[in-house]
């Protein structure tokens, strides 16, 4: 049997799944002025959430700065916790550029390349932020007591208390990602749960390499087959 | 009633080419609860673009890029497990009866379909375009590759899953 033999099968089947299709027109036109939401978009209102939270936190670290801007002990570990929540606005804006920009209606591979481009961005972003936030739990503290409390920690806390606690955190980012990739198969309970561990240990970021690599070699010219 | 419009033109044009919401569908999802999310997206996406639909291309052209590119992208998202609260049904489609069809088809084509299941989702989506007889410009416009690139990988696959259907049916007589 040649494939246009299948071909010939395949269309008259194909026209009898025409005649078995039932559209309820009436309850599809309602459906359509609900507005039904669709799981495409999930990400949209969860990026923008992202946005006005981290924006609120880099005015409140402007403002802590501008406040204590001649306390080097106090304006350093503001600015770099600053320096960290700008590079997430930006990656925030630029994850909303392209979500507004998506067009399902545009050819495939141009689509799915901007999809798996988002998903790099936002895995690349998750990582690095959970990655981020052990190392910079002192100066979250420093500030936080500081500017919430206006109790300075540097009299609090000794500083070698302060200086291990810093080192502390740095050495949990190792042990984070090898238990990630170690254990999360055996801990995971749910998708979410699944994708945290998944985005530490960088296999979020590697599957989505990994498909972008399958999208350029797909529109690449094929050597004409023999 | 411009708006009232667009619905009854958006419903008309989706009722004359129902077929493909089923076969994309189909094509991408094994079981029925995941081919009912599936549609449903696609008739979201559908709706949401229809707006932007200028008539240039067919619309069944349009419709199968955004088809495709929702299934794709659901058949890779984490979320496909998600059920959304409106069921299918009250969604307006009878998946039972299509089923019913597929599954009276026939060994070739219910072969033919399996394997198709097994392609990476790309060559899938060229598959089930070649097999709807689309011309080759009119596919190589939906996935966005050259015409020369269809006609390689069309001949490729053709190979692949002759091969590949002659020897599950010899399995299958076995």
């Amino acid at each position: 049997m040649t494939f246009e033999n299948l071909q010939e099968q395949w269309v008259a089947c194909d026209k009898k799944l025409d005649l078995s299709i039932r559209l309820n027109t009436a309850l599809l036109r309602e459906s359509l002025v609900s507005q039904a939401r669709s799981a495409l978009r999930w990400l949209s209102p969860f990026v923008v959430a992202e946005l006005v939270c981290t924006l609120v936190v880099v005015i409140a670290l402007g403002a802590f700065i501008a406040s204590h801007v001649r306390d080097v002990a106090f304006v350093a570990p503001a600015i770099v916790l600053d320096v960290c929540a700008i590079g997430l606005v930006a990656s925030c804006g630029r994850q909303l550029a392209m979500l507004s920009a998506l067009d399902f209606s545009a050819p495939v591979v141009d689509v799915q390349t901007s999809l798996e481009t988002l998903r790099r961005i936002r895995c690349r972003t998750t990582m690095w932020t959970l990655m981020l936030v052990p190392a910079l739990w002192i100066p979250l503290l420093v500030v936080g007591l500081e500017g919430v409390f206006g109790v300075n920690a540097y009299s609090t806390f000794s500083a070698g208390w302060l200086a291990v606690n810093a080192l502390f955190g740095l050495a949990v980012i190792p042990v984070m990602v090898w238990c990630s990739r170690r254990y999360a198969d055996r801990v995971a309970q749910s998708p979410f749960v699944q994708r945290l561990m998944d985005d530490i240990a960088g296999r979020s970021l590697t599957a989505s390499t990994a498909s972008l690599d399958q999208l350029v070699r797909f529109e690449r010219e094929e050597a004409l087959a023999d | 009633m411009t708006g009232i419009a667009d619905h009854d033109r958006f419903v008309a044009l989706l009722e004359e080419h129902k077929r493909i919401l089923y076969k994309v569908a189909n094509a991408y999802c094994r079981n029925r609860e995941d081919r009912s999310d599936l549609i449903q997206n696609t008739v979201t996406e559908l709706w949401r673009s229809f707006g932007h639909f200028d008539g240039r291309n067919r619309f069944s052209t349009w419709m199968y890029r955004i088809a495709v590119n929702v299934a794709i992208s659901f058949y890779r998202s984490e979320n496909r497990r998600i059920r959304e609260t409106v069921s299918i049904d009250e969604f307006g489609m009878d998946l039972a009866a299509a089923d019913r069809v597929m599954e009276a088809a026939g060994d070739d084509v219910r072969i033919l379909h399996r394997l198709i299941g097994q392609l990476g989702e790309l060559d899938r989506a060229l598959i089930i375009l070649y097999l709807d007889q689309h011309s080759r410009d009119g596919f190589a416009g939906i996935m966005g590759i050259s015409t020369t690139n269809v006609a390689t990988k069309i001949g490729r696959i053709k190979q692949q899953l002759q091969r590949d259907h002659h020897a599950q049916l010899a399995t299958l007589r076995t």
